[in-house]
């Protein structure tokens, strides 16, 4: 059960890393998009 | 006065200096097996000459200088600094026998770019280097990007207390777990947790874009570790171009954050302490910092056009950018390519190398937790006249816990900061004499001081062999923060001018 949870819980970490490094390239592409709807 | 050195530090130098040397020797068998296993009989030969070299001149060091002492500070620091060279020129002599080297030189600067995490390459028909060869160039960088000592002390060291100064000297100043040999493993723990998933999603992609089982999953492996590392090698020369593919790409830009991002905070996120991600200065300047350099990036290629379409501008531009800021050094465009992105581009991209990713991570550069102390002593000190005089004013940052600002955290931030843009200018100073244009030198010499590796064209072959000592210089001073090299020179001076 600890073992389970210790796993889930560096699991969700991971997760929560990539997600973030998702979110930055987000924010970029709207930029981008933004930059050539605005002509 | 300065006292001369005894023949007991140099005892103990050379016998921990012995032992890392036969610690890269041993990871010589990675590509020896490789080489085994796919037949390739002439680089097999190649690095059982280095193995032979490095157990050699390992086992004469280790016996000559035989020693029960610990590392004092001043031993560790320049053991670190030392084998950081005799690591380059021993992993160098494979290399330099495959014959893709125009001289020893080359295959130095090559082992150089790779422990540093640089990823400047030197390598001629990368192509057609053999599969053992190009292994043992991602190796080297992943063994870098690891640290050298964190090699040495996660594997080959059962346990001393020296070990905390060999590992500060490494620019790893923040300990993960409370014993610094548990926290190399965490390091490798993270890095192979990383490297089992990255070569998955990798070679899966490759897979589905056409590329051979074996090739797919060699190249994975490669790139997964070159990106991890913020190195920047690649299996090809065209580098990530190669690929031609949005969701390869996209992978490693995911590959290259989670480089930058500090071993510390992978330990906290990984055991439950979610709000870090966001509350964390590094990451919060890190988030800043990208998106600020990047609209430099796309105001520039946007105005003079470069790209025609926001996709476009996002695989060429923001790629270049993340990977620049990350210290990776990947490109998805060809070198000579950075002579259309004008000046604000370039600018902007120079900046993001400058900065570099977080601290106790594989990136290099100035890096995100000084920038963000320089920023608050600022705030502070604007608080400071603004303010009565009689204010009681304190500024704080949260970097795992809730830490007061102190004058000498800001000294500290600032000197290394001061150095870093020493180190920058030096390199393109270098690069102007020898008839560079400014931005150019400034681009290729801040690539090479921050271990980014993104290269508009100068590093070649073809360079003069004083800019390539120049750039190694860089690459190695960069890697390990300047402390480990001062004593080094300190110690020189010691032996030369002591009483």
């Amino acid at each position: 059960m600890m073992q389970a949870k210790l796993f889930l819980r560096a699991a969700t970490g991971i997760a929560l890393e990539i997600l973030y490094a998702f979110a930055v390239m987000g924010v970029a592409f709207l930029i981008c998009v933004l930059l050539y709807l605005k002509k | 006065m300065i006292l001369k050195p005894r023949l007991n530090d140099v005892q103990i130098i050379g016998y921990y200096l012995g032992k890392i040397i036969i610690g890269v020797g041993l990871f010589m068998l990675v590509p020896v097996i490789c080489a085994c296993a796919l037949g390739e009989m002439n680089p097999l030969l190649d690095f059982l000459i280095g193995i032979g070299i490095s157990f050699l001149v390992g086992f004469v060091l280790t016996t000559i200088c035989f020693t029960e002492k610990d590392l004092n500070w001043m031993q560790g620091m320049i053991v670190v600094s030392l084998c950081w060279l005799f690591a380059m020129v021993v992993s160098a002599i494979p290399l330099y026998l495959s014959g893709h080297y125009h001289s020893f030189l080359d295959s130095c600067f090559e082992t150089m770019s790779g422990f540093a995490t640089t990823g400047l390459t030197l390598t001629q028909d990368l192509d057609h280097l053999s599969y053992a060869h190009n292994l043992w160039r991602h190796v080297i960088m992943f063994i870098g990007g690891q640290g050298i000592v964190i090699v040495a002390l996660s594997l080959f060291v059962k346990g001393f207390s020296g070990a905390f100064k060999m590992y500060v000297g490494e620019a790893r100043d923040e300990r993960v777990l409370p014993n610094v040999i548990h926290t190399s493993r965490f390091i490798w723990l993270v890095s192979i947790v990383y490297l089992v998933l990255g070569t998955l999603a990798l070679g899966i992609t490759g897979l589905l874009n056409g590329m051979k089982p074996f090739n797919a999953f060699f190249h994975g492996a490669c790139v997964f570790m070159a990106a991890f590392d913020t190195g920047g090698f690649s299996p090809q020369s065209q580098n990530i171009l190669y690929y031609h593919s949005l969701p390869f790409e996209i992978i490693t830009i995911v590959i290259m954050f989670l480089g930058a991002i500090n071993f510390k905070l992978h330990y906290h996120l990984w055991t439950g302490n979610f709000r870090e991600l966001t509350k964390n200065i590094e990451m919060r300047m890190l988030s800043f910092t990208v998106t600020f350099t990047f609209l430099l990036v796309a105001i520039g290629l946007y105005k003079l056009k470069v790209y025609p379409q926001a996709l476009m501008l996002f695989r060429k531009g923001f790629y270049q950018l993340i990977s620049g800021h990350t210290g990776t050094g990947y490109q998805t465009i060809y070198a000579l390519q950075f002579n259309e992105w004008g000046d604000l581009a370039l600018v902007g991209l120079i900046c993001a190398m400058a900065l570099g990713g977080a601290v106790c991570s594989t990136t290099g550069a100035i890096k995100m937790l000084r920038i963000g102390i320089i920023f608050r002593a600022l705030k502070e000190d604007v608080k400071r006249i603004m303010l009565p005089e009689k204010a009681v004013i304190f500024e704080k940052f949260h970097h795992i816990k809730e830490i007061f600002l102190e004058d000498k955290q800001v000294r500290s931030a600032l000197l290394i900061t001061l150095c870093y843009l020493l180190l920058y200018f030096g390199g393109a100073l270098m690069g102007m004499l020898l008839g560079y244009p400014f931005l150019f030198s400034l681009f290729e010499s801040t690539s090479a001081a921050a271990n980014v590796g993104l290269s508009c064209g100068i590093t070649s072959v073809t360079m003069p062999a004083i800019l390539k000592i120049t750039y190694i210089m860089q690459m190695w001073i960069g890697r390990l923060e300047f402390m480990s090299i001062f004593t080094l020179l300190g110690f020189i001076t010691a032996a030369i001018k002591g009483k």
